[in-house]
């Protein structure tokens, strides 16, 4: 419980915080978007093949914007020093890990949502009798790439560049999550079912949080 | 204590050298001519034991990395490096012969079948790792986010393997039933043997070697700090 209560409190704080400053969530929607946008242009949006990828092309905008969030999680502790108070906190640093992923993956779903609207407009496509299910499955692949993503922003963080290889390393590792969100997807878009791609993410997301959960007190050690 | 060594690394090599030479005998003159696939199906002895060392020096990694954290001994963490080098180089050599093998025999460069994708993404996983090394400095900070990418990345491999086998792969099985299967001629199967022990010895030289000019840029890093500081 009082592991609990320590990420609540963790997490209240970055909640809070981007209520206050509203620049994570408003630069990833937008990049989102802009990332549908230049889909759209790159492969003609009303043909019916473009539908059959469709599902891929949402999930490109999503990787793409979750980059982003992930960078900017991690850059509002790198501001003013915020790192240095959380690792004085006299928790275990696990801790640390599990508020940063939900609020990662808080924020990247957050975008998400506001994202679909623009592709329902731009890709005509009826997303709303399958809403359910994709609000299901998105959570769950956005919860693997940023169980993976959490991590390694925290490693490249501490780099020379800071963000700037986040991309190389992060989408080679959240290969297979990918792989089983935009499979899910392509089932839902079918109307077939996508039971066993969301049990099979599901899987990847326990196998990747455990071990990026295991793995984050090193990465933060001076 | 470096004599000793200086005098094994000098054995290894005037060993591996001839060797190889004599692989490329057993490899060219030895072994019959493939049937089917005539000459080009060479390329088997090269590509195959590449193969064989790119997921040895990526498991040497791995096992390096664990070592690192646990002990903290900067020596585990040179072994990762310079395994983790040679292994891209391997890795790099499976990419390139690959495609040259599959053109004339499947009459196509690339297909998307599990066993290609996921040493494609490998590669790229690996080379993130060696460009994620030269971007931290500092040695110990180095060391430490390297062996957590070096033991994520290699628990990531057979993730990967199975997501892409489940969707990715669009041919049921090579027509080149897995490489070393049955029915292969034993002056092949002579050949092929002798050639894994050759690029196994081949990678142990190298990393050993690596392992060497990773020690001596540590010196120089060290000996640049000292004088910065007395400056």
């Amino acid at each position: 419980m009082d592991g609990l209560a320590r990420v609540g409190a963790l997490l209240a704080k970055d909640l809070l915080l981007e209520l206050r400053t509203r620049q994570g969530l408003f630069s990833m929607t937008l990049f989102s978007i802009l990332s549908v946008l230049l889909l759209a242009f790159a492969f003609e949006p009303t043909r019916e093949e473009t539908r059959l990828i469709a599902p891929g092309l949402l999930w490109i905008a999503f990787a793409f914007a979750g980059t982003i969030g992930l960078e900017h999680t991690h850059a509002v502790e790198r501001d003013m020093d915020g790192m240095e108070g959380l690792l004085l906190a006299p928790m275990d640093r696990g801790l640390i890990y599990v508020a940063k992923l939900l609020a990662g993956t808080l924020f990247m779903y957050l975008a998400e949502l506001l994202t679909l609207p623009f592709f329902v407009v731009f890709f005509n496509v009826d997303i709303l009798p399958m809403l359910p299910q994709m609000l299901l499955l998105n959570l769950a692949g956005t919860f693997g790439f940023c169980a993976v993503g959490t991590l390694l922003v925290a490693v490249t963080a501490r780099t020379r560049l800071k963000g700037v290889i986040l991309p190389v390393l992060l989408f080679p590792v959240a290969v297979p999550v990918l792989l089983a969100a935009v499979e899910g997807t392509a089932a839902i878009f079918r109307g077939e079912s996508y039971a066993a791609a969301l049990k099979i993410l599901i899987a990847f997301d326990v196998v990747f949080a455990s071990v990026a959960f295991l793995m984050f007190g090193f990465v933060l050690e001076e | 204590m470096n004599g000793a060594r200086n005098r094994i690394d000098r054995g290894l090599i005037l060993l591996v050298g001839p060797a190889m030479v004599l692989n490329l005998f057993l490899i060219f003159y030895h072994a019959p001519v493939e049937r089917t696939m005539g000459l080009v199906q060479k390329i088997f002895y090269f590509h195959v034991p590449a193969a064989w060392v790119a997921f040895l020096a990526f498991f040497v990694v791995f096992i390096a990395s664990i070592a690192y954290l646990a002990s903290r001994r900067a020596s585990y963490d040179r072994l990762a490096e310079a395994s983790a080098a040679v292994g891209v180089l391997f890795c790099t050599l499976v990419l390139v012969t690959g495609p040259i093998w599959a053109k004339p025999v499947w009459g196509i460069w690339w297909t998307w079948d599990a066993r290609l994708t996921s040493t494609l993404v490998l590669w790229f996983l690996y080379v993130g790792y060696l460009l994620l090394r030269s971007y931290v400095p500092d040695a110990a900070r180095r060391a430490t986010l390297s062996a957590v990418l070096g033991i994520v990345g290699f628990l990531d491999v057979p993730i990967v393997y199975l997501s892409i086998r489940w969707w990715r792969t669009q041919h049921p099985s090579p027509v080149f039933a897995g490489g070393e299967g049955s029915g292969l001629d034993p002056r092949m199967r002579a050949a092929f043997f002798f050639s894994l022990a050759v690029f196994t010895l081949l990678f142990v030289v190298l990393v050993r070697l690596r392992m060497r000019l990773c020690e001596a840029e540590g010196r120089a890093e060290a000996l640049l700090d000292e004088r910065r500081r007395s400056l």
